[in-house]
């Protein structure tokens, strides 16, 4: 199921009516809802979590918080992206209570150098592989790099570059400046590429 | 070589500080530019962008491999789930 699917019907989810239906506990009403946002909810969810039995508690746990938090959506954001966010604050909460990694200072993985130059010369990686095993290994370097991280780079790289979300929508669901989300990033991306850098393989010039 | 104003002051340093913004769209014409040509030219700065891009490419292919693991069965009965926990409480 893509993950965008759930735009498919962009209408009656947002509509005054069909949140009324919803606060007055309308069966039908959040029997759609629920059926209509689940799959794309897994999926942001499984992404971020890396475990399926994570995602699913993340998206039943938002999933009746919302239920219960009716009342308290004002309609100043879509009831989609309300309920986006909470799963992913969800999942950004048991990927927390899982992660027991001591984290790294950020500081020391940015690259170093001296008179604005580089310090040392970068070696340019192979592309990444297309054979399952290499991609595997690779990808399961990325997951451990990404544990050493501390939390709030961790949660800017599992939501855009991880969970593809777009800046913004990152900004909205952390509750930061975009300006912020793309320092943090930034400083993310550069420490992950000095963490891969022992596992990646070098082009032979 | 003939650069442009604005171009030649760009050092390594700076180049590296706004991959991501440049990746995001948010520099300045000049700026984008400036950081353009220095990629180009620059014999550290290319590959490390290259890695870079490397980097967030296995990033997007670690969240790709997650999101299509089949859980479909899985995705029915959670809904049963969440309706069945929600025809439980009232909101």
């Amino acid at each position: 199921m893509p993950a965008h699917s759930v735009t498919s019907q962009p209408d009656l989810l947002e509509s005054g009516a069909f949140i009324d239906r919803l606060r007055a506990a309308d069966d039908q009403a959040f029997t759609h809802l629920v059926t209509t946002l689940t799959p794309h909810l897994l999926a942001v969810a499984r992404r971020i979590t890396q475990s399926d039995s994570d995602a699913e508690d993340a998206v039943q746990g938002a999933l009746l918080s919302a239920f219960r938090a009716l009342g308290e959506f004002d309609g100043r954001s879509s009831l989609r992206t309300w309920i986006h966010r909470m799963v992913v604050n969800a999942a950004l909460s048991l990927l927390r209570k899982r992660n027991t990694q001591r984290a790294v200072s950020i500081e020391q993985l940015q690259p170093e150098f001296a008179d604005g130059f580089h310090k040392s010369h970068p070696k340019l990686w192979q592309t990444i592989p297309t054979d399952d095993d290499a991609r595997t290994r690779q990808v399961e370097a990325l997951w451990r790099a990404l544990g050493e991280l501390p939390q709030e780079f961790q949660d800017v790289i599992l939501l855009r570059d991880v969970g593809g979300m777009d800046s913004k929508a990152v900004a909205t669901a952390l509750g930061v400046s975009d300006a912020l989300v793309r320092q943090r990033l930034h400083r993310a991306r550069q420490a992950l590429v000095k963490l891969l850098e022992p596992v990646m393989t070098e082009v032979r010039s | 070589m003939s650069q442009r104003q604005g171009e030649a002051a760009m050092q390594c340093e700076e180049c590296m500080a706004l991959l991501t913004d440049y990746l995001e769209g948010t520099l300045t014409a000049q700026k984008r530019l400036a950081l353009e040509n220095h990629l180009r030219l620059c014999p550290d700065c290319g590959p490390h962008n290259s890695n870079f891009l490397k980097t967030i490419a296995l990033a997007r292919a670690a969240g790709e491999a997650a999101a299509e693991r089949s859980a479909l069965p899985a995705t029915d009965a959670l809904i049963e789930s969440i309706l069945k926990a929600c025809r439980d409480i009232q909101p």
